[in-house]
């Protein structure tokens, strides 16, 4: 299989798709031509990880948005090594080794093709928090990223996804927490709202506290989950960590109604569709 | 295997459509053309995704369905 422009051109049209003037027509149908190539490569990873090994993954191509987002971080370079354009995502209710397990039953699947699979392991380094494995398949050449998780590393990243859709997606990757709106689209919005300017700069001001304390606690929870692995890598066979992720799970009642606060519908939603209006 | 074209709102955190279609390159093509509609939402999110079933989407992919509540809910 083989991609419709050569490695030299995607890194060229990465570098133009981050321009701040938005995407050339012409470059976002190369770009489609060539996400359609990596989509036929995860079709074929797809059927043999599920053939394979028995499981039930998932896959997608990387959104239009998430692509600009990263290249916007890397200035414009690095699409023509971008691993995770095709991903697939594995979740399993298991501890470490029976993750570790999957993972090598996973290498061995795709070791025969023209490159080896390559491991990330997010447990060992995480990634702001973000725990898994991954490992990059190669199926026709093209790179595949599969996402192995636990349960509990795959409801932590969920949840922070979703946080970082309140509060920003910097926060992924260690980024202060931010509404998104400056000072003077607040003022002008304010006027359409019939509010007084100060008032919705201060609810802004406190939306970017409470984000502040939701990002530091869901990163202490992060480290519990870490310690758990660290225990299930400790213990000998056959101990059941059941007991100890029920008292884990137990210990984030507080956190989730914070959360649950942070979640109600609030002036900062409205002013961001009316900001959204005014641009 | 189901191929699904998700449109999602990442302010209200709400799914705006959920289609099916027979393959994958049919759900990519429609997230072209959903991604045309949508080019000038950046809080808009458009994604073609693969699974065995929509449970098995819901699972991997849940924060396209719940709410942040019921994420939490789902840990503790």
């Amino acid at each position: 299989m083989e991609l419709p422009i050569s490695k030299s051109q995607i890194e060229l049209l990465g570098g133009r798709m981050a321009e701040k003037e938005g995407i050339d027509p012409a470059d976002l149908a190369s770009f489609r031509e060539v996400l359609t190539a990596y989509g036929e490569a995860l079709d074929l990873a797809l059927d043999r990880t599920r053939d394979g090994l028995g499981v039930s993954p998932t896959s997608r191509i990387k959104s239009l948005g998430t692509t600009r987002e990263k290249l916007l971080r890397t200035n414009g370079t690095g699409l023509k090594s971008m691993q995770d354009l095709a991903g697939m995502r594995i979740v399993e209710d298991f501890g470490r080794s029976g993750q570790d397990g999957l993972v090598t039953r996973l290498t061995e699947l795709f070791d025969e093709d023209e490159r080896e699979p390559k491991l990330i392991d997010r447990r060992e380094v995480p990634s702001h928090g973000y725990r898994a494995v991954h490992v990059v398949v190669f199926p026709s050449g093209i790179p595949v990223e599969v996402q192995v998780r636990t349960v509990l590393q795959h409801e932590w990243a969920n949840m922070f996804e979703k946080l970082a859709d309140r509060v920003g997606r910097g926060i992924r990757y260690g980024e202060e927490p931010s509404p998104g709106l400056t000072d003077g689209e607040i003022r002008a919005a304010s006027s359409i709202l019939d509010r007084d300017p100060e008032d919705l700069l201060a609810a802004q001001r406190d939306l970017v506290e409470a984000s502040r304390t939701m990002v530091g606690a869901s990163l202490t929870m992060a480290d519990a989950i870490s310690e758990i692995e660290e225990l299930e890598k400790a213990a000998p066979p056959g101990f059941d960590f059941t007991e100890v992720k029920t008292e884990f799970a137990g210990q984030l009642g507080s956190l989730r109604l914070a959360l649950d606060e942070l979640l109600k519908p609030d002036d900062m939603n409205r002013l961001r569709t009316i900001v959204r209006e005014l641009r | 295997m189901s191929h699904f074209l998700l449109i999602y709102d990442r302010n209200s955190g709400t799914l705006l459509k959920n289609d099916q279609f027979k393959t994958s390159a049919e759900a990519l093509k429609a997230r072209f053309r959903a991604e045309d509609e949508y080019a000038d939402r950046s809080e808009i999110e458009v994604v073609a995704l693969s699974a065995s079933s929509e449970a098995d989407l819901r699972r991997t992919h849940s924060r396209y369905f719940l709410g942040l509540d019921e994420l939490t809910s789902q840990i503790s």
